[in-house]
């Protein structure tokens, strides 16, 4: 999640189909220049390099979201009968399909996240086996690191109790972009807490 | 009759008022109080050349690839009209102080939407 704004100019963003190192582009309606979904940064035009400023947000369920914010407004996409768009379907009032996987593939993904010029991965199949909420340094601050297995999420809060810029990813694709990046391993980590 | 004039200039005014107040709402890609879908006023290029991927796992090449416009401003509801099962994942921002949702299945429609979080222009992507 970014906010749209480098140097007090506001972008309008699209969707370029091609990819750098498999990760999706935007291109912006006022410079047309090309950003990085994952990098935040512009990769080619007149904002090269730019960085967008990140916003912290939080990849969970709507249940859990709304245990944590009832007041919250939600987007909303629907026809004119105020039917809802439905899950990778194109047509407004499409029928919910009948049978919807439950599961979601978590074997690479993980909670990511940089301090300064250090990047740490969480593993989701790691944080499962490690006590919680986890305490972690990166870029020289402590972190607490949250899991929750049943929300199909994780996110990381600072010493004040404040959410922390991360991003939910597939390890491989946090790797190409961040090939120094830590990878958190449970058991490694309790023995060097003891 | 002489007191009538200054009356319907009166009106005419506020006329240009309101119709310029609205140009100037919709030319400005703001949400309207209705939350109905409003747009910037400038349009996206077709396509975009550049050092890029054409498919996933493919080479880096000078390619021009097609531009597909996403929702700017998107309409919103409050959580009783959400219509959303628990387990929709969603993407979840606090901006100074007010929390607002994007259902991954709408982000993943367009991989990317323009929105506006109180005062902040936010980018919400998937």
């Amino acid at each position: 999640m970014y906010a749209r704004k480098y140097a007090d100019r506001e972008f309008t963003f699209d969707f370029a189909t091609g990819l750098i190192k498999d990760n999706l582009l935007f291109v912006d309606r006022e410079t047309q220049s090309i950003w990085s979904q994952l990098d935040g940064k512009a990769v080619s035009g007149p904002m090269k390099e730019s960085p967008l400023q990140v916003v912290p947000s939080m990849q969970t369920t709507w249940k859990h979201w709304l245990e944590m914010h009832p007041d919250s407004r939600v987007m909303h996409l629907s026809d004119e009968e105020g039917n809802s768009y439905y899950y990778r379907s194109r047509k407004p009032g499409a029928p919910k399909p009948k049978t919807r996987s439950k599961k979601h593939d978590t074997s690479a993904l993980g909670l990511a996240l940089k301090v300064g010029d250090e990047a740490a991965f969480f593993p989701f199949s790691e944080l499962e086996q490690a006590t919680l909420p986890l305490k972690f340094e990166v870029g020289g601050q402590e972190l607490l690191i949250h899991y929750r297995k049943d929300a199909m999420t994780a996110w990381a809060t600072d010493s004040a109790g404040d959410l922390v810029t991360t991003v939910l990813a597939y390890k491989f694709g946090w790797l190409d972009f961040n090939p120094a990046s830590k990878i958190f391993r449970a058991k490694e980590n309790e023995k060097r807490g003891k | 009759m002489k007191e009538s004039k200054p009356i319907k200039i009166t009106l005419l005014q506020s006329i240009i008022t309101a119709v310029l107040f609205l140009t100037a709402l919709s030319a400005s890609g703001q949400k309207d109080p209705e939350g109905t879908v409003s747009r910037s006023d400038l349009k996206p290029p077709k396509t975009v050349s550049g050092l890029m991927q054409a498919r996933p796992g493919g080479p880096l090449e000078e390619v021009s690839v097609a531009v597909h416009e996403v929702p700017v401003n998107p309409p919103s509801v409050i959580a009783q009209d959400s219509k959303l099962q628990d387990d929709d994942l969603v993407l979840g921002i606090v901006v100074a102080g007010i929390p607002m949702a994007y259902p991954i299945r709408y982000i993943s429609l367009y991989e990317v939407v323009d929105d506006r979080v109180g005062e902040t222009p936010v980018a919400p992507t998937w």
